[in-house]
């Protein structure tokens, strides 16, 4: 609020509107990148999650079916469900602190994909303003609905699946203003991925004055989703049990979440600021059994986990352009404020989902306060620098009606020094250099009562360069990130034990070449080693080679009838360290999107794993015992989570 | 710092190692006793010594350190309901089933175990109902003799059986055996204890027989795994 005071008497062209343009600029590092609107409908998804698929090097995997959070993997970080990577939406915080089945957990199928008009993805935690599980990096949604009109579409496909999407924009109004409804849903290919969701938006603008304008928009979401677990990799090699197979424990879940926020925007000549105020609702109930009678012979080692959440929040951000040793410098601030209540339990349940035990049952009530400031400072025609600090306030309250219902109180002030420095050493050549300190907050139930909260926190320090741009760009990031005490929450004792140090070191690098402006190719490669310090035993699970290569076309005019927007993109993970010392198996896939667009006609092709291979999607280390006709072994084996099949759907629109 | 790899892996190299499978023969037998010589005199002499167990695992090194175990757990807040976020355990080869084994006969080849390779340290088993029968006579220091017959009923794990090796899939035809030391069996057997019931055979029935016959079936000492490399 303090920089909306300080600056809504400004007025800064450059910032009257949000202009999202694809590339590199100004995100500090060399391998972050934005994407308009083009280049999302390019890109291959069939969610907003799957998008994130653009960030290089980054590692998703879905073991849960569709509608569960994706499992995030990047840059030597099992991030889980999101721990380790932040996203937002227009601003709005996504990720959820101390849900139960994990700590920030990223669940953006309230999102309609139709409605990202720009994602913004940004490497490391080196910019003031980013907050809590930011450690690997962030991502930020721009949503608005791109097309004016009256569109309806309607999909099926070889997944048993079908979707029907209507959405609206006046004529006369922007991006900002829509009413969006989506319904979906598929058998799946196989057993145990059935899924339904339904999901709608709206959104509205005003102009209030010159340069100042009032945005508002509400989601609202509802899903379930059959979860097919994973397969012993015993099973699968002696035909016990189908690729695309499930267990007869296999789970279940439903999902729903709010979301609304209102954005006040001004945008003056030496400055900008803005206002946005959030909330969100939340429920999530995950029955899952990955173990099958291991662990209780009789009833079956399914869990029950659920999750009902409210949040609120705030976050301020301004920006005064200040003349200074006859250059303009930029000094911006922000503040940033949320407050969650969450109710989270988990009970055993028989394979049958009758519950028998309660595990946990808490309360949690959690605050983060946030104030950040940055100079950008021009130090000549081609050297910036930005310096910059963030502080963290976070406040834990618990109440554990399994253990002592008293409420127990902790917190923990964190201060997060950060900075990047850009030099254009020649015209094409521009080189980068970040140093900068991560947060992760704690899950509360791991919080002790008068205890310093235990906050984990990275150091990454990163260089890169820049070469070229169109038609040909090439993009290489080296960097290190130092976890000077990775902590491991015990889930059901609910307390942290210490792994010790870790660090990861790695490189990234990215080709670009734009032969024409509807015709792009990419390719990127990443390669990381993360390790335990004092064991120098490798990081289980995280990536440490992933290639991707693709091919877009966007907004290509065909002839006079219409556009061409796809989108081809093939990823070839290597192999990844298991825990116990196994080693996945490295998979290759391709996904496919096409829209063919006349002013009134859309069709669409999507095809997922082009080439049918039979790809691990998440390949897991544990003893699990399922046929209770045989013996219950104890011996660790690899387990897999199928990848997506080959799938073929076909998308009719229409506008008006 | 490893930058070295960054260009291993560049090429395609790549360090990451799969774990490699193993297989154990698995034998079990005795210690080659029948006639035994209690501390107190007389003579104790089997004609019978049959055991039974079940689910032979043997472990790795339990702990190098609290980092190595929490290593495959390195994920922030991971839940319960995660796969592969809980502890695995250390199970490293394993061979299920029940075996009866007559401990006066040569050592019984009870199967192959599966497992992988790598370091190990203990070995378990599972002893469950009638896990020891044993018959013969008793030979007081009088030169009294008496037949005994004693059958022993347990439901319980032998544990942290020490089994110190490093195996690899070269390793020349590794053979565990598991061993019954007869005589530490039945080293806490007072003999002269008698026949109580009075029917002329000892029982477990009679005096303290029974449980210091099953004290010392269930006892970690009287077990062990030993390996045999190279097929000895």
């Amino acid at each position: 609020m303090f920089c909306w005071l300080l600056t809504t008497a400004a007025a800064a062209p450059d910032d009257a509107e949000e202009v999202v343009v694809e590339g590199t600029a100004d995100l500090g590092t060399a391998t972050s990148r934005t994407l308009d609107a083009e280049a999302v409908e390019a890109m291959p998804a069939r969610s907003a999650d799957e998008l994130l698929r653009a960030v290089p090097g980054l590692q998703m995997s879905a073991h849960g079916g569709r509608g569960k959070a994706f499992q995030f993997l990047l840059r030597g970080f099992d991030a889980e469900h999101g721990a380790d990577f932040a996203v937002t939406a227009e601003g709005v915080p996504l990720n959820e602190p101390s849900n139960v089945h994990g700590q920030g957990y990223l669940d953006l199928s309230f999102l309609p994909v139709s409605l990202v008009s720009g994602l913004t993805l940004r490497k490391g935690s080196y910019a003031a303003e980013v907050g809590d599980f930011a450690l690997t990096g962030d991502a930020d949604y721009a949503l608005g609905l791109v097309d004016p009109g009256l569109q309806a579409e309607s999909t099926v496909g070889t997944d048993r699946g079908g979707r029907g999407f209507v959405a609206w924009r006046p004529r006369s109004g922007s991006a900002d203003d829509f009413a969006v409804a989506e319904l979906e849903g598929a058998q799946g290919v196989g057993d145990g991925r059935r899924y339904d969701q339904v999901r709608a938006a709206v959104g509205a603008h005003q102009q209030l004055t010159d340069g100042t304008t009032l945005r508002g928009a509400a989601f609202v979401y509802q899903g379930h989703f059959e979860s097919p677990g994973v397969l012993r990799s015993d099973d699968l090699d002696e035909g016990l049990v189908p690729f695309f197979g499930a267990y007869p424990e296999h789970g279940d879940g439903e999902s729903s979440r709010a979301v609304a926020f209102g954005l006040l925007r001004h945008a003056g000549a030496r400055g900008s600021s803005q206002v946005l105020v959030w909330t969100q609702a939340r429920a999530l109930r995950l029955d899952q059994n990955f173990t099958g009678y291991l662990r209780q012979p009789e009833r079956g080692d399914g869990a029950r986990q659920t999750v009902q959440s409210a949040a609120v929040g705030a976050r301020s951000a301004g920006s005064l352009v200040v003349p200074i040793a006859r250059r303009d410098q930029a000094l911006r601030g922000g503040l940033d404020l949320r407050g969650d209540h969450l109710t989270v339990g988990e009970r055993a349940v028989t394979t049958a989902g009758v519950p028998w035990q309660a595990r946990i049952d808490a309360r949690v009530r959690q605050s983060d306060v946030a104030g950040w400031g940055e100079v950008r400072a021009q130090l000549g025609p081609h050297v910036s620098v930005v310096p910059g600090l963030r502080v963290e306030r976070l406040d834990f309250a618990v109440s554990d009606a399994l253990g002592d219902p008293a409420w127990t109180h902790s917190g923990a002030t964190v201060p997060l020094p950060r900075g990047t420095a850009t030099v254009q050493v020649v015209r094409p050549l521009t080189l980068y250099a970040s140093a900068g300190r991560g947060i992760r907050s704690p899950d509360a139930r791991g919080t002790a009562d008068g205890d310093r909260a235990p906050v984990v926190t990275a150091d990454s320090v990163e260089g890169g360069a820049q070469l070229g741009g169109d038609p040909v760009r090439w993009s290489t990031s080296v960097f290190g990130i130092d976890v000077a005490n990775e902590l491991v929450f015990d889930h059901l004792q609910g307390r942290f034990l210490s792994a010790g140090r870790t660090r990861r070191v790695g490189l990234e690098t990215i080709l670009d070449v734009r032969p024409t402006e509807a015709l792009h190719a990419e390719v990127d490669a990443t390669l990381v080693d993360g390790r335990f310090v004092q064991t120098d035993a490798p990081i289980p699970y995280a990536p440490r080679v992933l290639v991707t290569g693709a091919l877009f076309a966007e907004a290509l005019p065909v002839g006079a009838a219409g556009t061409l927007t796809a989108g081809a993109r093939g990823s070839w993970l290597g192999k990844r360290p298991l825990p116990d010392g196994f080693a996945s198996t490295p998979s290759f896939v391709v996904n496919l999107t096409s829209r063919f667009e006349t002013r009134r006609w859309t069709v669409g092709i999507d095809v997922d794993n082009l080439f049918a291979s039979r790809w691990r999607d998440g390949e897991f280390v544990f003893p699990s015992w399922f046929d209770r006709a045989g013996s219950r072994s104890e011996l660790p084996v690899v387990h897999v989570t199928a990848g997506d099949p080959f799938a073929a759907r076909l998308t009719i629109g229409a506008r008006w | 710092m490893r930058w070295w790899w960054l260009a291993a892996a560049g090429i395609g190299c790549g360090v990451v190692t799969d774990r490699e499978p193993l297989t154990l023969a698995v034998r079990a037998g005795g210690t080659g006793v029948s006639t035994l010589s209690p501390d107190g005199g007389g003579k104790v002499e089997l004609t019978t010594f049959v055991v039974t167990f079940s689910d032979l695992r043997l472990e790795e090194p339990v702990s190098e350190g609290l980092t190595a175990r929490l290593a495959p757990l390195v994920v922030p807040a991971a839940a319960w309901a995660h796969p592969g976020h809980d502890y695995p355990g250390d199970v490293a080869a394993e061979l299920l089933g029940t075996w009866s084994v007559d401990l006066l006969a040569p050592d019984v080849a009870l199967g192959e175990a599966a497992g992988y390779a790598g370091e190990f340290a203990t070995a378990r088993l599972v002893l469950g109902g009638e896990v020891a029968r044993l018959e013969g006579t008793w030979t007081d220091p009088d030169g009294v003799t008496l037949p005994f017959r004693f059958v022993v009923d347990a439901t319980q794990p032998i544990t942290d059986l020490p089994f110190e090796a490093t195996l690899s899939a070269d390793t020349l035809q590794p053979v565990v055996v598991v061993r019954f030391d007869v005589v530490h069996a039945l080293s806490f057997v007072d003999w002269s204890a008698g026949d109580e019931d009075g029917d002329g055979v000892l029982t477990e029935a009679d005096g303290s027989f029974g449980n210091t016959v099953q004290f010392g079936v269930v006892s970690t000492d009287t077990w062990s795994a030993e390996l045999q490399a190279g097929g000895q």
